[in-house]
């Protein structure tokens, strides 16, 4: 089996040169095309954290940190030209972790050096990193800060351990109660809403989105009509009450729950899985009537429903498709709805995973394993029944053989017999 | 049979009855010759107990308009019983749910009397295409039938028997006409049980107590709120207490 592309990191790391010679000899004996990558660090959540806690990062701290970036690529360059492979170089703006593993998916084979951690951080350019450190200090301090400082000083140069800051954070996160996690995230979101990136459909994947024939040539340039937002697992993409100011979701990746407010804890009132979108039950309306909190990180496309903008924004999506998106969501919405005449636990639960099942069909997933990316409680609140209840009926649903549960991924092993039950015709 | 008849009707100053209205921004001169979506309108009466589609009915790509009169729009649940999916009322639009799909997912059954105007939608594009705000208007509208939705689905899902019938009644009285404390209740108790998930004899415990209170007064396929405070309350949650509770 040969290789046809074989990506290699390139980064100040004292073992660069080691790296780059091993690549070069397997690219030569193979011959392949070779790829050295850097990576500069800066990924959205550093530009993110750097608007949470006070201005961006200044062009010439970022040119510092691009130029630090090139140097490391100019080296890997010599090092393929000495050895006459065919080869180029790519930048991008991300952290290590997710650039690479980005990468990777394009490359039949990656060459990364073991970590060195006595050795890393390979002395950035005192200019550059520091004056980026100050800044994040000058910022404000705080955790937030001292992320985005510390990722664009030394980071770029980890290779092998490939953990970025904010990758640690999130499992650190993981332990504290969601509430705490969603009180904490109307701050989040007032930064998310600036913390925004301007999408160029050849860079974004666009060709992919099944939604791109809502968007496709929209907007001149290779523009589409939206804009890329990330949101962290128990934030809020917005909540209920405010003000809805034209936007509509689209999600790339990731789910959501939609939670209606109540005086003892919200009721969740749906579920919106990618490729769904959210906020067509709000065009026109002054306010949100439920909030969106991601079950997890996701990733959605912020459509500006703004007539009076520029050109490309006249018509933010083609027309007509919209008007059938609105139309199934009328009737997704009405079907939601005469579910909940059904009165046993049983038959809702069934009903839900058979929807989950339907949406799944129809978006080209397998009908029969899903992922819930719910908790016991959100799948409680929406059926209208106790969590105890849930994990009552889940069992019993398991004891009958009609599913198999295991963490999060649910198999639904007969589906006429969850048909006949939510049909009410059999008892579990 | 449903009697057809073009719209809009003679003697009726143009634009005046129109319920493309608030779409349409073409208010020209009375004499100007009328724009296509007007020329096709239709109008059809529709006696009680008529229907104005069926279940599974073929799409017809017409847009349904309520002028007068009240429907409900009906679905079978997977156990043969009627599940009410809504009340639309005068100004409503109908079956839009239906845009785009090759079968009707529900039936609409006129309650009293009505008149139904239809548009065809080949038409109302038109119209939507050429004006950018009466798309945005449109837009609105479907958006709407979604949260309408999604608000009855939050009735069913959280919310006792009397909380739902309760909010039931507020909503309807909001429909109301402004400055009349009269709405209508076209609909039986059986209807509204379908409607809030409960079964009529509920209904009708709950409303009679209602009644009792001086909260409610009932009158001919019509009703009030003597003390809305009081039950905007129960539909927030609180407790009624004694001597009905529990019931």
């Amino acid at each position: 089996m040969s290789y046809k592309t074989i990506l290699v990191h390139a980064d100040h790391a004292p073992n660069a040169a080691a790296r780059y010679e091993l690549a070069c000899l397997l690219a030569a004996s193979q011959e392949t095309h070779l790829v050295g990558t850097a990576l500069t660090g800066l990924n959205l959540d550093c530009y993110r954290d750097a608007i949470a806690y006070g201005g961006m990062l200044s062009p010439q701290d970022a040119q510092a940190i691009h130029d630090y970036s090139r140097e490391a690529l100019a080296e890997f360059t010599a090092h393929a030209q000495r050895a006459g492979v065919s080869h180029e170089v790519r930048m991008s703006d991300d952290d290590a972790e997710s650039g690479l593993v980005l990468q990777a998916r394009y490359a039949d084979l990656m060459v990364l050096s073991q970590s060195e951690p006595a050795a890393v951080p390979g002395a950035p350019p005192a200019q550059g990193g520091g004056a980026a450190a100050g800044h994040a200090r000058r910022a404000g301090g705080g955790r937030g800060a001292a992320v985005a400082g510390g990722r664009a000083a030394g980071r770029p140069a980890g290779d092998g351990r490939l953990r970025p800051p904010a990758l640690a954070r999130n499992r650190a996160g993981r332990g504290h109660p969601a509430r705490a996690a969603i009180d904490d995230s109307s701050r989040i979101h007032g930064a998310l809403k600036k913390a925004v990136m301007a999408i160029q459909s050849d860079r974004s994947n666009c060709e992919r989105c099944i939604h791109f024939h809502l968007c496709r040539d929209t907007a001149p340039h290779d523009q589409v009509a939206g804009r890329r937002l990330r949101v962290r697992r128990h934030a809020a993409l917005y909540r209920a009450g405010e003000a809805v100011g034209n936007s509509l979701y689209s999600i790339r990746s990731g789910s959501f729950k939609l939670v209606l407010p109540q005086a003892g804890g919200g009721q969740v009132n749906g579920f919106a899985l990618a490729p769904q979108f959210l906020g067509l039950n709000a065009l026109g309306a002054a306010t949100h009537m439920f909030s969106a909190i991601a079950l997890e990180d996701s990733e959605v496309c912020w459509i500006t429903w703004d007539r009076h903008a520029i050109r490309g924004r006249r018509q933010p999506l083609q027309r007509s498709a919209l008007y059938a998106m609105l139309a199934d969501e009328i009737r997704r919405a009405e079907q939601a709805a005469l579910q909940l005449h059904h009165t046993q636990a049983g038959q809702r639960l069934a009903e839900l995973m058979l929807s989950l099942s339907r949406t799944n069909r129809d978006n080209g997933y397998s009908p029969v394993r899903l992922r819930l990316p719910m908790s016991r409680s959100d799948i409680a609140s929406y059926i209208g029944v106790s969590a105890e209840c849930v994990s009552r009926v889940l069992d019993r649903f398991r004891r009958a053989g009609l599913v198999e549960l295991c963490r999060r991924e649910l198999t639904l092993l007969d589906q006429p017999a969850l048909q006949q039950l939510a049909s009410g015709k059999a008892a579990a | 049979m449903m009697q057809v008849r073009y719209c809009p009707q003679p003697g009726i100053p143009r634009c005046e009855a129109c319920p493309l209205r608030s779409l349409c921004l073409d208010h020209g001169p009375p004499d100007a010759p009328l724009p296509q979506v007007c020329q096709e309108q239709r109008c059809v009466q529709l006696a009680t107990g008529e229907h104005l589609f069926r279940l599974a009915d073929p799409v017809d790509h017409m847009v349904y308009i309520i002028r007068s009169g009240y429907l409900k729009q009906y679905q079978h649940g997977r156990d043969g019983c009627q599940h009410i999916v809504d009340f639309p009322g005068p100004g409503a639009w109908v079956g839009l749910e239906s845009l785009f799909q090759p079968q009707r997912r529900t039936g609409a059954i006129a309650l009293c009397d009505c008149e139904v105007v239809i548009v065809p939608f080949s038409r109302l594009s038109i119209l939507l295409d050429r004006q950018p705000q009466a798309a945005d208007i449109f837009g609105h509208l479907l958006s709407g039938a979604v949260a309408q939705h999604q608000k009855h689905a939050a009735m069913l899902r959280g919310g006792t028997a009397l909380q739902r019938i309760a909010q039931f009644l507020l909503e309807r009285a909001a429909l109301a006409p402004p400055g009349v404390s009269r709405a209508a209740l076209p609909m039986s108790r059986q209807d509204i049980g379908d409607y809030l998930g409960l079964t009529a004899s509920t209904v009708s415990r709950w409303m009679s107590e209602l009644r009792r209170r001086g909260w409610l007064t009932l009158g001919q396929r019509g009703f009030s709120l003597p003390d809305r405070d009081a039950v905007g309350l129960l539909a927030a949650g609180v407790p009624l207490t004694s001597p009905l509770a529990g019931g």
